[in-house]
């Protein structure tokens, strides 16, 4: 394999990880304060079909982005509604809401099979790498590739360097001090639920605005499920997801070239074997928990009820 | 009201689906409260989406349910069906069709046949090779109900197979894409390795090296038969590698758009695709799948139907070739025109010897023909091939 091939692996890598990442980094936010919220997978066909809808209706892909924020964010605040409010069990809602979103996304979908966005998120071209035709499939991405980028970073500053972030912290580790220091716990979890939703939302955009850009019912295809244990991969750190969405990306990309190269390695293991990473990687956690404690928020699906303990 | 049904159908099937999930094996009691609830929706709903007044012919109509293991939303395969059923249902005033999507082969499909069969369907179309297994074991109980396994090999006194020949298309197609092709590479989004996709993917090679001796066929199979991503990502990783016209097994359009996008040329398999990859579009097969249904169920309403092993070729009407997109050129016309005109009198000659393996081991030999048993049992690709899954070895 020539290193042109192995650039064109990393390049392609980043895009299929980019989904995971904008889900990854509202995930981590929505666990941080003890918000285990399985609705990812919905919220992503949702956000899918939002955006292409929006986009297709006014040809204007930013409004596609804009209405998925709008929707998601209603979508998140029902699911904060049940979880937070009511104290529903998290994994329950979160598994009934992601059926109940792709049922919905594909009966508002029907009429937009085979309907051709005219808007798209395009690769951006960057005339100063035509002297190093190589670095193009790294560097050249659309602008939602790069906008998850700078999120990660941002959600990293504001986790760890802001009192926002702390409070975001203690909602998870420890909401009963959070709310004698008189910080709402609700409001809280209110919040990180509707952002990470918007940021599934932006996922499912991705996929139908940039990725492949079409609308296919359900076209996540399991992204949502695989985004949790990518969270635990990232150990619920914001700025780890980077690193477990495009190398997941890359071993997916990986598996592809590698078959088309006619490596003799049956094509069953090569689609099971970028799964194999977020196996591996929770294993580890596993066992780094029970040598040094667990790092996962410590109420992280136990709703919150003030007064008790 | 439609839209709703469809909605409310996809729900039920989706909560069976969870609650057999959720429920292990251990539990009797709950799996098969959860079966009897996709069929009551699957036949109540249904005659209001499909046939305007229930109410208005007392006499028992022949009931037909269509089994989808997808969504009828990936503009491929299952659309193609679904646009047959309503056609077929248009055109047969003696029918009452339904249909249930993301049905999942082997348990499950195995209940929600038991439950239709119970419940007075008289046909069962099982639109996917998937439900082969399925659909044997429910016909053997109910020797009554009328099973069509579409891409099928085994039949019995209940249950007919059918799948067009297009084997036939799909030479031809690798003759145009044995002269269009720049770089003598060809590229194919493989699903899973099953006989008749086998076919398919060796014919069009035959037909590509027919007239171009140089060319190679790569393939990846995704091992599902949708996933738009996946399929995207396979015809990216085939285009890098060399490919310049992509084709595909699975059932939706993604391969075309990744064609579009590199500027290489697709063909495409169940539906013309052309709107996804304007520029990249070359031809593909299409089906029109009313063209077996509306016969079939008029034959066995008729009662003359016997189940049989059923092939359509080019000239049944069941398939075609899409029409060909501007980068044809009179030539590769031409050498269509003379296979199809071949075709006429001898259907399958490409599968004349000498035909050797992807391994060098001659599989027909000079002057024989492969024969329908060893077809259905295809499991070996033609030398020029380039794929992970080596069989045989």
């Amino acid at each position: 394999m020539d290193l042109r091939t192995i650039l064109w692996i990393i390049g392609m890598g980043i895009t299929a990880g980019t989904p995971l990442l904008y889900a990854a980094i509202g995930e981590v936010l929505a666990e941080r304060c003890g918000v285990l919220n399985l609705g990812l997978e919905g919220l992503m066909l949702m956000g899918a079909i939002t955006g292409y809808m929006f986009a297709s209706l006014t040809g204007d892909k930013w409004i596609g982005i804009l209405a998925v924020i709008v929707i998601s964010a209603l979508l998140g605040a029902i699911l904060a509604l049940l979880m937070v409010t009511y104290r529903t069990n998290q994994v329950a809602t979160g598994i009934a809401f992601t059926i109940f979103c792709t049922g919905l996304s594909a009966l508002i979908g029907k009429p937009y099979i085979g309907v051709v966005a005219t808007d798209t998120f395009k690769k951006i071209r960057m005339p100063f790498l035509d002297g190093v035709p190589m670095l193009k499939p790294i560097f050249e991405q659309d602008i939602l590739v790069y906008i998850a980028v700078i999120l990660c970073i941002a959600a990293w500053f504001f986790v760890y360097k802001t009192k926002a972030g702390l409070h975001l912290r203690a909602a998870g580790d420890n909401p009963a001090t959070l709310d004698s220091l008189g910080v709402s716990v609700y409001k809280v979890r209110y919040i990180y639920t509707i952002v990470g939703s918007i940021l599934a939302g932006i996922a499912g955009a991705y996929l139908s605005l940039a990725y492949s850009p079409s609308w296919i019912e359900g076209m996540a295809a399991g992204r949502g499920w695989l985004t949790i244990a990518l969270v635990n991969f990232a150990l619920w750190k914001p700025q780890n997801t980077i690193t477990g969405a495009y190398l997941f990306g890359i071993f997916y990309a990986l598996s592809y070239r590698l078959e088309a190269m006619g490596i003799a390695v049956p094509s069953y293991f090569l689609r099971m074997f970028p799964y194999v990473l977020p196996l591996v990687i929770l294993i580890l956690v596993s066992w780094r928990a029970k040598q040094k404690g667990s790092i996962a928020p410590k109420t992280l699906a136990v709703p919150y009820l003030r007064g008790s303990k | 009201m439609k839209k709703l049904t469809v909605f409310f159908l996809a729900l039920t099937v989706c909560a069976s689906l969870l609650v057999g999930c959720a429920s292990s094996p251990t539990s009797s009691p709950s799996p098969t409260a959860t079966v009897s609830s996709p069929s009551p929706t699957a036949s109540s709903p249904s005659p209001t989406a499909s046939s305007p007044s229930p109410t208005a012919s007392p006499e028992a109509k022949m009931k037909v349910a269509f089994l989808y293991d997808t969504t009828v939303g990936d503009f491929g395969w299952y659309y193609g069906h679904e646009k047959a059923r309503k056609l077929t249902q248009a055109a047969l005033d003696f029918v009452e069709t339904s249909y249930l999507e993301n049905v999942t082969p082997g348990a499950q499909a195995e209940r929600v046949m038991t439950e239709l069969c119970n419940s007075g369907y008289s046909v069962i179309v099982a639109a996917t090779s998937g439900y082969e297994a399925d659909s044997l074991k429910v016909a053997e109980k109910f020797p009554n109900v009328k099973f069509i396994n579409i891409c099928g090999v085994t039949v019995t006194s209940n249950v007919e197979t059918c799948y067009p020949l297009t084997t036939q298309i799909w030479y031809m197609l690798g003759q145009i894409a044995g002269k269009i092709t720049k770089t003598n590479v060809i590229g194919m989004v493989g699903a899973v390795v099953f006989p008749v996709d086998l076919q398919i993917q060796n014919a069009w090679l035959l037909g590509a090296q027919s007239v171009n001796p140089a060319v190679t066929e790569r393939i990846i199979y995704i091992n599902t038969y949708y996933d738009p991503a996946a399929e995207r990502d396979a015809a990216l990783a085939l285009i890098d590698a060399g490919a310049d016209v992509i084709a595909q097994a699975t059932n939706d359009p993604a391969h075309v758009q990744a064609a579009e996008e590199k500027g290489v040329y697709a063909m495409s398999q169940f539906e013309d695709m052309r709107q996804f990859g304007p520029n990249a579009y070359v031809s593909g097969d299409v089906f029109f799948w009313e063209k077996y249904y509306i016969p079939t169920l008029q034959a066995i309403h008729d009662g003359s139907w016997k189940a049989r092993s059923f092939w359509p070729d080019i000239f049944s009407g069941v398939a075609g070739t899409a029409e060909f997109g501007p980068m044809v050129t009179d030539e590769m016309k031409a050498l269509v025109a003379a296979s199809k005109e071949k075709m006429k009198t001898d259907p399958e000659f490409f599968w004349k010897g000498p035909i050797k393996d992807v391994n060098g081991t001659v599989r027909v030999e000079a002057g024989k023909q492969l024969t329908q048993e060893q077809l259905l049992s295809m499991d070996w690709w033609v030398q020029g091939v380039v794929t992970s899954m080596k069989s045989n070895p």
